[in-house]
């Protein structure tokens, strides 16, 4: 793909969807567009590039910015992260908690569901488990992906995928083989609530959460985009809840809205 | 440095996976099946094992349940790493003393990953793999 196609298709994802498309993605560009522009009759990439061009259909703007999109996931990234929600976390926030008994979950950017499952299966576990026994647990899960939010529903993961970062001892609690594929079991996916959402549009609900997990999401978007998501996070956060980034990811300086926990890599609180 | 054992009767297995361990900081040695493993064990105890099911003379399961009963035989993580992806083999491979299992095919991602939960490499290892 030649420099001006490649800034054409960065600046349409940055104004579509506020994610930022770095110069290495060029690579990925072509094996991932190619099929899109088959699918829509076209002859070859070039093609639907002039036709995009031209006369932008909004269907297959969305095709292609689907397309663009990078899903790396896995189950229980950053295995820490997991274990402090599990065995202090959950305690903490349930000690502080008023109103109605129920705890909300966002998992922000869930991609194909590996991160929603990975919550699923924590909360299932102790002392989490016990602690939230007399609580309703609900987890919303939401990518800008349409594709991937299908996916994400079925539960269903190849062999590959189901090991990428699963323990096997969970693996055989929690989830039925069929041939070749995995299938979480229908009380890790009860709790799950799955939609597709920009996370630089509005929500459709006012909805208040009491942990919001946005991990290795925000490096996708450009800097603006980033501030005015964790502006909207603020917003959707319980005063004692906590927004939890992956480990090696900053907030920028000027975001004043959260503070972090220094006993635990990831976890914030509001300021 | 800690010590791996790699046990396979494929000597392109042996050698895939030796070359992603000793990626992850991981010293190899090779045995082509749970006898050969075996004696190794008898003389010097491995932190971890990668193990496949299917070898001849003595195969996986037979060399794990073998291994247990050793003096500091159950110190060893011992991953099973074999085409056997069945869920009830799964759980025989588990139920025998396996810390872990992968099913093969795998990658290098899988590997690191199963060396972070079983406490073998931290979590926040950098490596050649990481671009």
């Amino acid at each position: 793909m030649n420099i001006k196609d490649f800034d054409f298709y960065k600046q349409l994802l940055r104004k579509k969807s506020g994610l930022y498309l770095s110069s290495e993605k060029v690579y990925l560009l072509n094996s991932r567009l190619t099929p899109v522009a088959k699918n829509w009759g076209f002859d070859s990439l070039e093609m639907m590039t002039i036709g995009l061009r031209g006369f932008p259909d909004n269907k297959m703007l969305k095709d292609v910015i689907e397309a663009m999109t990078f899903h790396d996931t896995s189950f229980f990234r950053e295995q820490s992260t997991f274990h402090a929600l599990r065995n202090e976390l959950i305690g903490t926030l349930l000690k502080t908690k008023n109103g109605p008994r129920q705890v909300n979950f966002w998992c922000a950017g869930c991609s194909t569901g590996q991160e929603a499952y990975s919550l699923s299966i924590t909360l299932d576990q102790e002392p989490a488990k016990q602690l939230l026994s007399s609580f309703r647990v609900k987890i919303d899960a939401s990518d800008l992906s349409n594709t991937v939010i299908e996916k994400a529903k079925t539960g269903t993961f190849t062999q590959l995928e189901v090991q990428d970062g699963m323990p096997v001892t969970l693996m055989m609690e929690y989830f039925n083989q069929d041939e070749k594929t995995w299938t979480a079991k229908p009380k890790l996916k009860d709790p799950i609530n799955f939609f597709q959402q920009n996370l630089i549009d509005n929500m459709p609900s006012d909805h208040k959460y009491d942990f919001i997990f946005c991990r290795y999401v925000m490096q996708d978007f450009d800097y603006e985009a980033q501030e005015d998501i964790l502006r909207r996070f603020a917003e959707r956060l319980m005063p004692n809840g906590y927004l939890v980034l992956g480990m090696n990811e900053t907030i920028p300086e000027n975001i004043s809205e959260f503070k972090p926990l220094e006993k635990y890599k990831g976890f914030y609180n509001l300021s | 440095m800690k010590l791996c054992l790699v046990v396979d009767d494929s000597h392109v297995v042996r050698k895939v996976l030796c070359r992603i361990l000793e990626e992850f900081g991981l010293t190899c040695e090779e045995a082509e099946n749970g006898e050969k493993a075996y004696e190794f064990c008898q003389k010097i105890m491995p932190d971890i094992i990668f193990l496949d099911w299917n070898m001849p003379i003595m195969n996986g399961l037979e060399y794990v349940e073998k291994l247990r009963e050793l003096e500091n035989g159950d110190k060893p993580i011992v991953i099973f790493c074999t085409t056997e992806n069945h869920l009830d083999q799964i759980k025989r491979g588990i139920y025998a003393g396996g810390t872990e299992y992968i099913m093969k095919p795998f990658d290098s991602k899988i590997i690191r990953n199963k060396l972070v939960q079983t406490g073998i490499i931290p979590e926040d290892l950098k490596t050649g793999f990481d671009e």
